[in-house]
């Protein structure tokens, strides 16, 4: 752990702009004025909205008004069943579909780092090409597999007698899951691969003169060392579950399993489009920001070590 | 997340002109369409919509009309949901191609320009219903472009075999569906699409039915009403029983199972029978089409709804915008392109005696479709009415309906669900409902 | 590993170099090879497990690539066949006739949305990687009142949910004009605190502050320090915003959806997604989506390949200190 961690440091003393104080502004500015504009102030706007509501009287052909509210708009939010029903559906899609593509991503990374694999160019490149189908075409694909009538692969299993049907209730989340783990299990392997191949081979070395077996040494050293990797590619997949949107939405056009506000996000564009009503849907988004803070804060602290390691590396 | 408020607009105009200031908008001036005819400068009018052979109708138009031009935007999927963030943005079209059921909304919300000096003239070329649905609170907010009466696309070559007569009542219908599926188990006699829910508002219509109506100064929803709750009896049956598939219409699932035989009939609007055409041309010949099954003591039939081209809210050329409209859907010119390329069951009286919709079908066995819906039009009872909050009522009923399917729920108590929440919806909204 | 990349100054660093007290023993020349033993890059290898773990990776090999090759295969068929013919036979073969259809349909669009995808692609990540480097370099090179909180909203802001913002940025967009133009996809992708945050950490690994000092002594400027010198030093580490970038804004649905209405500027996405949807009314769209996604992946595929030595390197940085 100490590897990754301890830098000479000490030796880089930094230009404190003496002199010439406004240039590491000059630098920054690009970033500081386009982070101002498309990212603070739609947020500042999505916040304000969500605080009014279009108000309207008699039959409505008089016209719209738009009221303050204060926090009306999350009272009815968070007093939406559904709504709140959406957050524990993809709680526990992140819960089984995490794991298991960091599972599948972190093994396949840790084998393509042993040197046991030959072709290893061709397995990678296999592991990585779903994620150059884009997410909405990735659903696409998977639709049609996921059809009976039309799915190669629920034929094959019919033949061999299992009677699958993987648009079914119980079933369609994990049928999500799959699209997921199929498109991303790919970048997070090669994010974990690039962090194992830099980790000085010596260090193994002295392991294995101690006796250790390469799996030991997968798991014991090889993991460890690359954990901010892993916790990074994990914390943006947590973020991913919260705000998944694109799979579920797509495959909703080929089964009714799916409903309209199957998850937060699918609910919050059902408010805004279908529901025609855009503050509701500002205080829905401004809710699922929070959650994914939250939730972000959590695993942080949940790897606090870790983090304290990577921030000292700032 | 639509942005509406006035304030939130000033707020991110405040911040574009802080943008402007560092010089890099400067690529970024440009002018809407619309804008004011200058000497000479002919009109420019912004035009979306999706009925097929747009494109050469809004050539023809421009070729005549050197000082309206007109430019089309053909509407995709997701198109929809955009016109409306884009007209709230100050940024939409000039006309748009609606269906009528989302115009309550859209006129509610400001969204659309009442056109009445402009076309109020039209009127005695639209059949009454078609002009009733763009007319609210006495002013008229569009062109009425089509309709969908229904009627059955059955499949003779599967009913003959089982020696089935076509049902020419639900009840019949009924005992047909457990005679086919008893004789195949593989046949089944319809597709019950939760989503779908043009198939089950024509039949609320039928029924004499709507879910929305007006009493005096407030709405009532009957989402649950009694011919709503005929029709889900109806369908519980044939569900309960095994009877029906149950797939998402459009999906490539359903239209192999409509390609092998598995959906023996299809009932639906006007516009179906080109679609099924295209997506079973193996089975050419092998169609018919018949008056949709009625309910017992009435020769009532329904209609899923039409569509009007509507002049949107940062128009600036309400005129010129309303007067490509009213030739696009009602001259004598257009009526036989509509119809034929389009797809479109006509709202107009010119179109209804145009000799194009008469024409012999090879795909129905050398049919004249067209005879069934025109009947089937004129036997529609003209007692729909759309309300404010279509979008929230069509989700939950579809929703809702899901949970039908998988025997989680009732359609009775599906109905009680969405009419619950319609209700809700529109008592936040601050509309007056009536019970 | 990453020497072969870096530039000799670079190396100085030692990016990659066995950290002090990392190490405690020496490494030992390794053992000689023994009978069912090989050495792979100095790590020894059993034969039997290099056979048996390359055959058990053929199991996920076959699961990522299985819906690729029915898109392969799918691409081949007519339309009529598409969904009557079992999905892994191919059955008349009509790639050619598909593609000369994606090729001229509607004007042949589709290479116009493939060209619109490249420009938001290969110019958007361009500007981003330029954009998240001068910021990085300068949180790395430079101490300055606001620089620890300017790190905080880095990090933070990687936290904020997309679709969140997707709706008040598109009326943002409205408002400055740049609704249905480049700029409007180009400009809000070029905010992407994850090519900050790398660049930043692989400044500091990189970029080795007695060199700008000395450059400085030679009286060369603060900004051609960083073009000369900083750019170049950090040039793997850029990589990997590039890749990210380029892959962002390839995959981009959401925001081109909203602010783009002129078919001529749309990207891939959401032309295929389209094309999908309009399938429902024109069944001859559906082979064409199949076509135009496989044609899709291929220069992503490229791209890929083409990258696939800087991994071990350039995306070290954000790996392990990320």
């Amino acid at each position: 752990m100490t590897a990754v961690t301890a830098r000479p440091t000490a030796s880089r003393r930094r230009f404190n702009g003496a002199g010439k104080p406004w240039v590491p502004y000059l630098f920054v500015a690009p970033f500081v004025l386009l982070f101002l504009v498309f990212l603070v102030s739609p947020i500042i706007v999505a916040v304000w909205n969500s605080l009014f509501s279009q108000q309207s009287s008699g039959l409505g052909f008089g016209g719209t008004t738009t009221a303050f509210v204060g926090l009306d708009n999350f009272a009815r939010a968070l007093s939406d069943q559904d709504f709140l029903v959406s957050f524990g559906r993809v709680a526990l899609y992140g819960l089984v579909q995490v794991p298991v593509m960091m599972f599948i991503a972190a093994t396949l990374a840790l084998l393509f780092d042993s040197a046991l694999v030959r072709g290893r160019r061709f397995f990678q490149f296999a592991a990585f090409l779903p994620y150059a189908v884009p997410g909405v075409i990735a659903a696409l694909l998977w639709g049609f597999l996921y059809q009976p009538s039309v799915s190669p692969l629920i034929q094959a299993l019919s033949s061999i007698g299992v009677d699958a049907n993987l648009l079914a209730p119980g079933t369609v989340l994990w049928s999500i899951a799959n699209v997921s783990i199929w498109s991303y299990t790919g970048i997070n392997m090669i994010i974990m691969f690039a962090a194992l191949q830099a980790i000085p081979r010596e260090i193994y070395e002295a392991a294995r003169i101690d006796g250790a077996s390469d799996l030991r040494i997968a798991v014991g050293i090889k993991l460890p060392m690359i954990a901010p990797a892993v916790l990074l590619t994990t914390l943006s997949s947590i973020i991913g579950t919260l705000q998944l949107f694109n799979e579920p939405q797509v495959l909703k056009n080929v089964t009714a399993n799916i409903s309209s506000d199957y998850t937060p996000n699918m609910a919050i564009y059902a408010a805004s489009t279908l529901g025609k009503d855009p503050n509701l849907a500002s205080a829905m988004a401004v809710i699922l920001g929070v959650a994914t803070l939250i939730v972000s804060v959590i695993v942080l602290r949940l790897n606090n070590r870790t983090t304290k390691r990577a921030s000292d590396g700032l | 997340m639509r942005l509406t408020t006035r304030t939130a607009r000033v707020a991110a105009m405040a911040l574009a002109g802080a943008f402007a200031v560092t010089g890099l908008a400067a690529c970024s001036t440009s002018d809407d369409g619309g804008s004011a005819a200058a000497d000479g400068e002919p009109v420019e009018i912004d035009f979306w919509g999706w009925v097929p052979g747009l494109e050469d109708l809004v050539a023809q138009w421009n070729d005549e009309n050197p000082d309206i031009q007109v430019s089309f935007h053909r509407m995709t999927g997701d198109d929809g949901q955009k016109v409306e963030a884009a007209v709230d943005a100050g940024a939409g079209p000039d006309l748009v191609q609606l269906s009528t059921h989302n115009l309550p909304d859209y006129v509610i919300a400001g969204r659309v320009q009442d056109i009445t000096e402009y076309v109020a003239d039209d009127e005695s070329n639209y059949t009454a219903s078609s002009w009733a649905s763009v007319s609210f609170d006495g002013q008229i907010y569009g062109v009425p472009q089509g309709i969908g009466p229904a009627a059955t696309m059955y499949r003779t070559d599967i009913l003959d075999e089982y020696g089935i007569e076509m049902p020419t009542t639900w009840d019949e219908y009924v005992d047909a569906a457990r005679e086919l599926h008893e004789a195949n188990p593989d046949v089944y006699i319809a597709n019950m699409s939760p989503s779908e829910i043009g198939q089950w508002s024509q039949e609320i219509q039928q029924a004499e039915s709507s879910w929305y109506g007006i009493d005096g100064d407030s709405w009532t929803v009957g989402v649950n009403d009694a011919g709503s709750q005929l029709v889900a009896e109806r369908w519980q049956t044939l569900l309960d029983e095994g009877l029906v598939t149950t797939e998402q219409v459009w999906t490539p699932e359903y239209w192999a199972l409509v390609n092998n035989g598995t959906i023996a009939t299809v009932t639906y609007a006007a516009w179906f029978p080109s679609l099924l055409a295209e997506n079973a041309a193996d089975t050419s010949g092998q169609w018919a089409i018949a008056p949709m099954p009625k309910n017992a003591g009435s020769d009532n039939s329904g209609d899923s709804g039409g569509a009007a081209v509507v002049v949107l809210a940062g128009a600036e050329n309400p005129g010129a915008a309303a007067e490509f409209a009213s030739w696009l859907n009602g001259s004598d010119d257009t009526q036989e392109a509509l119809i034929t390329v389009g797809g479109l069951f006509p709202s107009t009286v010119n179109g209804l005696a145009s000799e194009a919709l008469l024409t012999e079908s090879e795909f129905y066995g050398g049919q004249v479709i067209n005879e069934v819906f025109i009947e089937s039009a004129e036997q529609t009872p003209a007692t729909w009415v759309d309300g404010p909050n279509y979008g929230t009522a069509q989700t939950a009923i579809t929703d809702e309906f899901a949970k039908v399917v998988n025997g989680d729920l009732t359609f009775l108590e599906a109905l009680d669900n969405a009419q619950a929440i319609t209700v809700a919806d529109l008592e936040d909204r601050g509309l007056n409902v009536s019970e | 590993m990453a020497s072969d990349t870096l530039s000799v100054t670079a190396a100085t660093t030692m990016p990659d170099a066995p950290e002090p007290g990392a190490a405690p023993r020496a490494p030992k020349p390794p053992k000689r090879p023994r009978g069912a033993t090989t050495f792979v890059n100095g790590d020894r290898v059993s034969r039997v497990g290099m056979v048996i773990t390359t055959a058990a990776l053929l199991i996920p090999t076959a699961y990522f690539l299985v819906p690729v090759l029915w898109l392969v295969v799918a691409s081949t068929k007519s339309t009529g066949d598409l969904f009557s013919t079992p999905g892994f036979a191919f059955a008349d073969f009509h790639l050619w006739d598909n593609l000369v259809e994606l090729s001229t349909y509607d004007d042949g669009i589709y290479w116009r949305w493939a060209f619109n995808s490249v420009i938001y692609s290969v110019i958007g990540s361009a500007l981003t990687a330029f954009v998240c480097a001068l910021t990085g370099y300068a949180l790395a090179v430079y101490r300055f009142r606001g620089r620890n909180v300017l790190i905080g909203i880095v990090l933070g802001s990687m936290l904020i949910p997309g679709t969140v913002i997707a709706q008040p940025t598109y009326v943002l967009l409205v408002n400055l004009g740049l609704n249905n133009t480049y700029w409007g996809i180009l400009l809000p992708a070029l905010v992407f605190p994850f090519g900050v945050l790398l660049s930043f950490i692989y400044a500091q690994s990189s970029v080795p502050i007695e060199l700008i000092e000395a450059a400085r002594l030679d009286g060369a400027g603060e900004f051609r320090i960083f073009a000369g010198m900083g750019l170049r030093l950090m040039s793997t580490g850029l990589v990997t915003v590039l890749l990210f970038a380029f892959l962002g804004s390839w995959n981009s649905y959401l925001l081109p959806l909203l602010v783009l209405t002129d078919q001529e500027l749309m990207p891939l996405t959401v032309g295929l997604t389209g094309w999908s949807q309009a399938s429902i009314t024109i069944p001859g769209l559906q082979v064409l989506t199949v076509v135009g996604s496989l044609v899709s992946v291929i220069p992503i595929a490229i791209v890929f390949l083409s990258l696939q030595r800087y991994w071990k390197s350039g995306l070290t940085a954000g790996g392990v200190r990320g």
